[in-house]
């Protein structure tokens, strides 16, 4: 992986989730495989605004399903936060 | 008029210039209503219900989200005295065919997002449709022979629980279950009029009923219901409305005390009240400190809301206080260290599992409701150690595993299941013989589950046995 933020995110997420970053393949859907509910989803979104200083608004994510499209949405925060 | 009802149009008509109510939205939005707006409300949802055909003893499924419509069109109801079902968004499958076969709703009020998922079980019943607008909208008038007959004046509402057997039930929760737990959970309180309780909890659960929703309306709190448990929003709430008390379950407190910054100060706050399952000694040492308040930790179940709750000014960490007044509590067969299934009687009780019978006759005997559950006392506090029956509370909603076994039983190929807690994490273990590649029977049997069970119940791994 040669991203940087694609890699922190993954490792934030691997954290809180315990779940291994290796079954993170970009269509694993977030809730249903991945078994992530809202309260360790808010975990995550909490950890990242620290970590980048950004804030992500939840209702922004109400349409994301898969993993692809979260770390997607996360890196466009940090664009658009730190140009 | 019951008595309900009168005591809430008592405690409006004494209210001040606080809000009652008001909403946190998911960017810190705020939305309030006092209490002449509050009572305009009640009255008109009334009307539309009535045109909608619900009125006294209609049996109504709500899957609603949190907001302050919820919450009026749960006043409206009980004011109707129609028995409003409180259901959840995440069930699925199985969990809607129990309700509506077992329970028999006459009609279903649901968000329009909802609807496709209730369009099997709403046919025949009256269907009231909450748009994306916040208007409310009569898809199907309820008819008049869809009143459920049989329903006493006692009854408030139904509430969904689980008892380890596999099969949702119906809790009935009368009008002496309300009362008696917002006088009780109030003399532990001790709040003032005028103050506010902060709540980041789904109205569905009668913890939030009673503790959240009736406690700040009998009592003369504003009720501040959060429509988001995101941290910053929510901490960030703690000073711009000055939240006095929160009520929530350790779960979310937890994520609190992750999210809160070194020496920031919350002026207002006074209690953190909190139920639903454990709170470590260490998380009550931790928040105390974290926030400057005093945690009021607690027990209760569906059936009896609440048992136990610590009190402000002599709450005990790892304790979930003293029995409430009008409750008794009993240690069965107590072993070496006092430890044993708590069993509790009480003139507040539920009045059993509707159109369940043998259910109410299994988990009430001699007088005591055995509530499968394991604790002890603690000098005059009572502790609760763990769950002997077959469930797992995650996030402070019940998890059936015999009611998720059985699912993955009609899901898989294999001869029979286990499902098992692992750390925190729901996993079921196949019988399966080993041609059968298992990789490709999770897969399988998760993509099956999600339209079979709340997504929440789904098993995170499915191994071998």
């Amino acid at each position: 992986m040669d991203n940087p933020s694609r890699e922190k995110i993954e490792s934030v997420v691997s954290r809180i989730s315990r779940i291994p970053k290796s079954e993170f393949a970009d269509d694993v859907l977030i809730r249903e495989e991945l078994g992530i509910d809202s309260l360790m989803a808010m975990e995550i979104v909490a950890t990242l605004e620290r970590e980048f200083s950004i804030e992500i608004d939840e209702t922004e994510m109400f349409d994301i399903q898969t993993v692809g499209e979260f770390s997607q949405f996360v890196e466009a925060r940090i664009r658009k936060s730190h140009g | 008029m019951s008595e309900l009802t009168r005591r809430i149009e008592e405690s409006l008509g004494r209210w001040g210039t606080n809000p009652v109510l008001t909403e946190l939205g998911p960017r810190g939005e705020i939305v309030s209503v006092g209490p002449e707006d509050l009572q305009f409300r009640i009255r008109s949802m009334t009307t539309i219900l009535r045109q909608g055909g619900i009125d006294r003893d209609t049996v109504v499924a709500l899957f609603l989200s949190n907001s302050i419509d919820f919450v009026v069109v749960i006043l409206a109801l009980i004011y109707l005295r129609a028995v409003p079902v409180f259901a959840k968004k995440e069930y699925r499958f199985i969990e809607l065919t129990t309700i509506f076969r077992d329970l028999s709703p006459g009609a279903v009020i649901a968000e329009s997002s909802f609807v496709p998922m209730l369009s099997p079980f709403a046919s025949g019943r009256g269907l009231l449709v909450r748009e994306g607008t916040g208007r409310f909208t009569v898809v199907n008038p309820t008819s008049s022979t869809s009143k459920t007959s049989g329903i006493s004046d006692q009854w408030v509402s139904i509430n969904c629980t689980y008892r380890g057997t596999g099969t949702l039930v119906g809790s009935l929760a009368l009008e002496k279950q309300y009362l008696h737990g917002a006088k009780v959970l109030q003399a532990g309180l001790q709040s003032t009029p005028g103050e506010s309780l902060l709540y980041p909890l789904p109205l569905s659960h009668i913890f939030t009923l009673v503790g959240c929703l009736f406690t700040p309306l009998l009592y003369g709190l504003t009720g501040i219901l959060a429509t988001t448990i995101h941290p910053r929003v929510i901490l960030s709430s703690f000073e711009t409305l000055g939240v006095n008390h929160v009520t929530a379950v350790p779960e979310v407190y937890r994520l609190l005390l992750r999210s809160v910054k070194e020496g920031q100060k919350f002026s207002s706050l006074l209690t953190f009240v909190s139920g639903g399952s454990r709170l470590e000694i260490e998380e009550y040492d931790e928040l105390s400190k974290a926030f400057s308040v005093e945690v009021l930790h607690g027990y209760g179940l569906t059936e009896f809301t609440p048992i136990a709750r610590n009190s402000r000014g002599e709450s005990r960490a790892g304790t979930v206080g003293r029995v409430c007044d009008g409750v008794e509590v009993k240690i069965a067969n107590p072993d070496d260290h006092g430890r044993g299934e708590i069993l509790v009687q009480s003139e507040s009780m539920f009045g059993g599992y509707y159109n369940r019978p043998e259910e109410t006759f299994l988990a009430i005997r001699d007088g005591w409701f055995h509530t499968g559950d394991l604790g002890h006392f603690d000098q005059d506090h009572l502790v609760f150690d763990w769950e002997t029956k077959n469930t797992y509370k995650m996030n402070g909603v019940i998890v059936d595993l015999e009611e998720v076994r059985s699912a993955v039983l009609s899901a898989t190929v294999a001869r029979d299941a286990r499902v098992i807690i692992e750390g925190y994490s729901i996993v079921a273990l196949l019988e399966t013989p080993l041609a059968v590649d298992i990789e490709s029977e999770e897969m399988r049997v998760q993509e099956v589950l999600k339209h079979q069970i709340a997504a929440y119940k789904i098993p995170r791994k499915i191994r071998r046995a």
